[in-house]
Formats: C-alpha cells, structure tokens, sequence
C-alpha cells in the first residue's frame, strides 16, 4: 500500500453560488454584514405550498461556464458545479496543463443531485409534451454532477459524487484531503452543489420542518429553516504543491471527523451522540485543542431540534469554553442549501480566516436561553486562526472540520 | 498502512445462474425474497425496496462472516446507489403536481434521499463508527470500496459493510418508458439487485479467526473526458484500458483472472472483451452476467467482486467496470 504523500492540505481556489452572492468577494461582503437572500420561489409554482419562500441564486447563467459542453443539457445542480468548479479553478490559477490530470481529481457533494431533470420529465408527461428520446433526458444521474466538471475541466482522475445530504460538502472535503495525503491525487476539486427542488421543497414542508418567515438559527421563537440552492467549490493542493507553483494559500485543512448517530432518518439524538464522536475525531486527526478554536460555524438550521442538539453537544465537548467561542450559521442569511451547505460554510470559514471578521446570525432577536452559546448576531472584528465547521445530515450522517489560517 | 480483506458477501439478484447452489456466499433470487419473513413486519412498508434488499443482504453477509458483536464506533457502512430513491420521488412529485403539495405524505420523506438506505443500516445495526453513500453512475460499487478501504486504512474503523443496490421495480420501469429514458430493448436489460461486501482489515480478520476469501492488493479510478463531449470512442476506451491495466498489473504474466463487467447496455461489452483476452492470453476471464445477467448499474460490481471470489483461480485478479459517462474503474483481488 502506498506511503503518506503528505501531511498537509491546502485550500488554494474558491468558487460560490448562493442566494447572496455569485462571487466570493460579494460573498465575503455579504456574510460579514448580514444580507439576507430568502425571497420569493420562482423555480416551480409554489402557490399550493404553505410556504412560499425560499432561497434561490439569482442571475445565474450557466453559459459563462461552459465550453465543451451543452449547458441546456444539464440539470442546474450540475450547472452549479461546474460554475463554481471553473471559478474555483482560477481564483486557484490552475489549467488543465499544470498537473497530470490523471492525478487531478472532483468530488461532490449533494442531497437531491440532478432532481430538476426528473421534476422537468414529470411536468412532460402529465402535460403530454415528452419529446423523442434525447441523450440529455439521461442527465438526471447523480453522478453527472462530477462527470461534468471533469469533462470541461479536463480532470481524468478520481471522479464521485457522494451524496451524504446536509453534511455533503464536508464528506467531500474530508475524502479530498485523505486522497492528496496518501498520494492518490495531487489537486482535488471538491464541493457541493444543490438546486432549488419541488419535491425537496414539499418534503420539508411536509415535515413540519419549515420556518414561516425567517431562519432564526439558536433564536428562542426560531420555527425551523429554508430551503434554498447553491453551490461552492475548493480546491485543494497538498502544501507543498502549493508551494512550488507559489500559489496563494487561503488555509489549511488540519482535519476532519464523520460519524453516524444511527438513531433516526430525520431527527438528530438529542444528546447529539453522534456530534460528539465527529468532533472527537476531528480533533484527534486535526492536532488542535479545543482551547485553539476561536470561531464554530455552525450547522444552525434554525429548527428547534438541530439548535438544541448542536448546542447540548457542543456545551458537553467544550465545557466552559462553548460560552466564550464566537458561533454563528450562515443559515440564517441563506436558508438551507442542503448539499452544498457545508461546502459554503467550509467557504465562509476560509473567508473569516482571511479578513479577519465573523459572518452575522441574522434573524437573532430572543436567544434561546437554554443555548448557552456565544452567538454573533451583529457584524464582528476577529483575530481567529482556528475554525470548526459542523454538518449534520438526515440519516444521521456527521462531518466535521478543522481549517486553519495557513502559517 | 493496514491491508484489507474481505471476510463475507451475500446478495440478492433477479436473475440467477444454474450454479448459485455452489457459490460461496448465500445467494437469495429475488423472487424467493419474503421481506416480513426475513426482515419483520415492523415499519417496513415505509422502506424502499432498495433498503429491504439492503438490509437482508447486510444481515446476511454479516452472518457469512462469522461476525456476532459489531463495535459500533469501529465499524462503518457505505452504500453504493444511483437510483434508489427515484421510485419515490417519482410518485411523491406526481402527487404534488396532481393533487398538491397537502396530499403526499410525510412518511415518505425518508426515502426521497440517496443516503436513505445507508441510514437504515446504520441504525439497524447501530454502527457510528461512519456513513456514507457513493453514486458514481454503473462504477459506483468500487468507489464505495475504495472510499471503505480509505478508513480501515487510516484506522478510523476495522470493519465495513460495503453494499452496492439498485432497484427497478415496475412503476420504474414504467417512468423510465414513458419519459423516454431507455428503449424497450434497454428496458429488458434492467436488473434490480443487491450485494453486501464485508471488509475488514486484515489483522483485525486474522484476530478473530475469520475466513478470509480475498485481499485487496490495489485499485484504480479514472475519467475520460471525452464520453459527455463525443461519446467517447475506441481511442479512447483503449486508452482508459491501458491506463488501468498498467497501474495495476505492471508484469500481466502475474494475473490469472479477469472479471468483466460485460456492459452490453452501453454496448462496450465486445471491445472489452476482446481487449482483456489479447492482452492477458493466460487468464481465466468471466463475466458477471454467466450468473446474474443483466444490467445492475451501481450495483454491478459488487456482483462483480462477489462472482470474482467465487470464480477465481487462487492468485491475482483485476475486475474492470466501466460506464457511459467516462467511468472506468479496476480492482486487483488476491484469492
């Protein structure tokens, strides 16, 4: 089996799409100062919902993107990716000549993956309108998602889509890193990427899951969270890759956790037992203590159940140190991006590390008074250089990681 | 680094070959399943098929290993999937479009999501230790081996229950047909299926006397970009052959076995074939589909490995799997 290649991965490109921003400077803007993004939903006829609000990315058009390949051929969640794929991929200074690219690899994350195409397919057939088959028509497979990105990008090494739901992102960037590390890939793109669904959408408003107005993340009148879209990308380089082709470092990966509650589909244990194992993890593969954290990025839904459970585990790991740590949910801003929600926040990580402030938890108006947690309700300087960002997913599945400010 | 072995199987196909008395691991045909019988009546009409498939399988292929206790914090579970959670969405949206969002029902939220089956093995058999679902179009199966060989490797866990599942029940089939996915010819070549691969690492095995039916000695992944561009072509096959044979079996005297993935749906079943014979003229080629035809998409290698175990010469062996998207994928087994 192979040796170590490495001990150190590195972020050295971004890309984002989200209800806030298109870009990773407008991003940045956004998240310090509070914007919120949730507005009407336009994607599909929401007017027998209950809701009919969410958050949706705005402006978006796909054909920027694409060179190889037909846009219009693709789902939006795919279209997403390879956005945010090619945005990460410059910001990185990076083409197709500067690694192998046999050693070049895409992993994403999603929850529902190519869903449009099969909601598209549904409104044919019951309108009577299905066309003669089209090669495209197969475009709602998951795995398409990556497929694509590789195809425009060039990439010809490890290739997957995981789709782990609400921790996705993270998964991905967790397995990125062990395969630069172990030497199986020199460069790996990964994120994750999620559009707006009708049945994604019904499901959660079906569930009872689904706030009224706003998402109040650890707010006492907090009512659950918002379904939204988006997408981001990371590109990852083992430090010293970087290094040699003196690209920008915009942090460090130190480490990751993944666990199981294997309690149930939908809720999380409420002594969140599978929260502390990742964070255990996390800590034990990242190489910090728990003193060394200085800001938590939390999975922060906005439902009474996560916030509590979010907040029980992390009082029972950190102790007294849960009250001091500066906590906040993007969530808030956004609403909920399902599989590309621990990919954004692994983003906005990356960007309190580099400017120095903290993303806002709008919507704050009551804290809950059983979340003894240090939330950030208002923009905030910060000198952090340590970060944890959590992701917890239906069907129990965990993820959490470690990035820090690159030495 | 840890190696890692395989200490059991099971599976559940539709179609099953004369010799399935003989095979090493149980071998259940799908019309033979009773799912009150073998999994409880409890909850189950809330399960997918898919999931049921699941966790007879994992029920089973644990059995197969000899495994009574699991460590629930050292034990991890990856589900390989493309289309498992389709059937349900399809009638979940079709509800909502045709009598609104107030008349699907919230109970089958669950199965609207690809990690739906790898939860319920999860909590059924309480394992914490990881979880996770690959969907990697027809190669899933071997990303999700390699995804578990990853941690055993890293000693995050010592055992993985690997499962590579798909269903292709009627009202599929039908969706498939009437929105114009696949032809009929397509069509029949469909297969629901269901594999469970136990891997352990190997000191951990050896610990507990376990029988170990093979090793894992390498693995390779790649991805023409030339597929979703032009569909790919013979050049390009060929190149994606030669890649993998030569990063896993630099002296081709060594390898006694090849297994096929025999992929006739994307009609790439002769050249791959014809490149496996000529380029390894010593050894013993079979193809999955001798003993449990058709067409299994992520499912496919875990039919593969299992039907590799059994059909193998002792000594080397590559299982080669491929898709229309560009995926191509190679396994080096050691019985």
């Amino acid at each position: 089996m192979e040796k170590k290649n490495t001990e150190r991965v590195v972020v050295t490109g971004m890309g984002i799409l989200t209800p806030i921003a298109n870009n990773v400077e407008e991003f940045a803007k956004g998240i310090f100062e509070g914007k919120n993004g949730i507005g009407p939903i336009t994607a599909f006829d929401a007017s027998k919902h209950e809701h009919k609000h969410g958050g949706e990315v705005k402006g978006f058009d796909p054909k920027k993107y694409f060179r190889k390949l037909s846009s219009k051929d693709y789902d939006r969640s795919t279209q997403f990716a390879v956005a945010t794929s090619r945005m990460a991929y410059e910001m990185a200074g990076l083409d197709e000549n500067a690694y192998d690219p046999r050693k070049v690899g895409c992993i994403f994350g999603t929850t529902m993956g190519n869903q449009s195409v099969v909601e598209k397919l549904d409104n044919m057939l019951l309108n009577g309108e299905i066309k003669e088959k089209r090669k495209k028509i197969i475009s709602f497979q998951p795995n398409l998602i990556s497929g694509a990105v590789a195809s425009e990008l060039g990439i010809k090494g490890v290739n997957m889509v995981i789709p782990t739901a609400c921790a996705a992102g993270n998964y991905a960037i967790g397995y990125a890193t062990d395969l630069i590390k172990r030497g199986k890939a020199d460069c790996v793109i990964c994120g994750g990427s999620d559009a707006m669904s009708r049945v994604c959408y019904t499901m959660f408003s079906r569930l009872g899951a689904m706030s009224p107005d706003l998402c109040r993340p650890f707010d006492e009148n907090r009512h659950g969270m918002i379904v939204s879209e988006g997408a981001a990308a990371l590109v990852l380089e083992s430090y010293e890759s970087a290094k040699k082709r003196n690209a920008k470092i915009y942090a460090e990966i130190l480490g990751y956790g993944n666990s199981c509650d294997a309690y149930h589909v939908t809720a999380p244990h409420p002594e969140g037992r599978g929260i502390m194992l990742a964070l255990r993890k996390a800590f034990e593969h990242s190489g910090v203590d728990k003193k060394d954290i200085d800001y938590i990025s939390a999975h922060g839904t906005g439902t009474k159940a996560n916030d509590s459970s979010e907040s029980f585990a992390l009082g029972k790991f950190f102790g007294e140190d849960a009250k001091r740590i500066p906590i906040s949910s993007i969530k808030s801003m956004m609403g909920h991006t399902m599989g590309a929600a621990a990919a954004i926040e692994a983003v906005a990580s990356v960007l309190v590390l580099n400017n120095d402030k903290l993303p806002v938890n709008l919507n704050l108006n009551n804290q809950d008074p059983k979340i003894e947690l240090n939330v950030v309700s208002k923009p905030t300087d910060s000198e952090g250089k340590c970060i944890l960002s959590n992701a917890f997913a239906f069907g129990g599945n965990i993820s959490c990681i470690v990035l820090k400010k690159e030495a | 680094m840890r190696d890692v072995v395989i200490t059991g199987g099971a599976l559940i196909s539709e179609e099953v070959g004369k010799n399935a008395t003989d095979f090493v691991f149980p071998v259940i045909r799908l019309s033979d399943v009773d799912y009150d019988e073998m999994i409880g009546g409890r909850g189950l009409r809330y399960l997918t098929d898919a999931t049921k498939m699941a966790l007879i399988t994992a029920n089973k292929a644990k059995e197969n290993a000899g495994i009574e206790d699991i460590d629930s914090e050292r034990s991890g579970i990856v589900v390989a999937t493309n289309f498992s959670s389709i059937s349900t969405i399809v009638d979940f949206d079709k509800t909502t479009i045709t009598e609104g969002p107030r008349a699907v029902g919230a109970m089958q939220s669950p199965n609207l999501v690809l990690n739906a089956t790898a939860a319920k093995l999860g909590i059924h058999f309480d394992i914490t230790g990881f979880n996770t679902t690959v969907s990697s179009g027809r190669v899933g199966t071997f990303d999700a081996i390699d995804y578990a060989c990853n941690m055993i490797q890293n000693d995050e866990v010592d055992m993985v229950m690997v499962t590579g599942v798909e269903e292709m029940k009627k009202q599929l089939r039908d969706w498939f047909f009437d929105t114009k996915n696949f032809t009929e010819d397509k069509l029949s070549m469909l297969r629901q299926f269901c594999g469970t691969i136990i891997l352990e690492s190997e000191e951990h095995a050896k610990e507990r006397n376990a029988k170990i039916y093979g090793k894992i000695k390498g693995s390779c992944s790649s991805i023409n970009c030339n597929y979703l561009v032009n569909g790919g072509t013979d050049e390009d096959d060929l190149e994606e052959y030669d890649y993998l044979t030569e990063s896993l079996a630099k002296d081709e005297e060594d390898i006694w076995n090849i297994c096929l993935s025999d992929d006739r749906f994307d009609g790439k079943d002769k050249y791959e074939a014809e490149y496996m014979n000529d380029k390894f003229p010593k050894a013993k080629v079979v193809s999955v589909r001798e003993m449990f035809g058709g067409e299994k998409f992520g499912a496919t290698g875990a039919a593969q490995i299992l039907y590799s175990l059994n059909s193998f010469d002792e000594g080397k062996g590559l299982v080669f799997c491929n898709d229309w998207t560009g995926n191509f994928r190679a396994l080096l087994l050691e019985k």
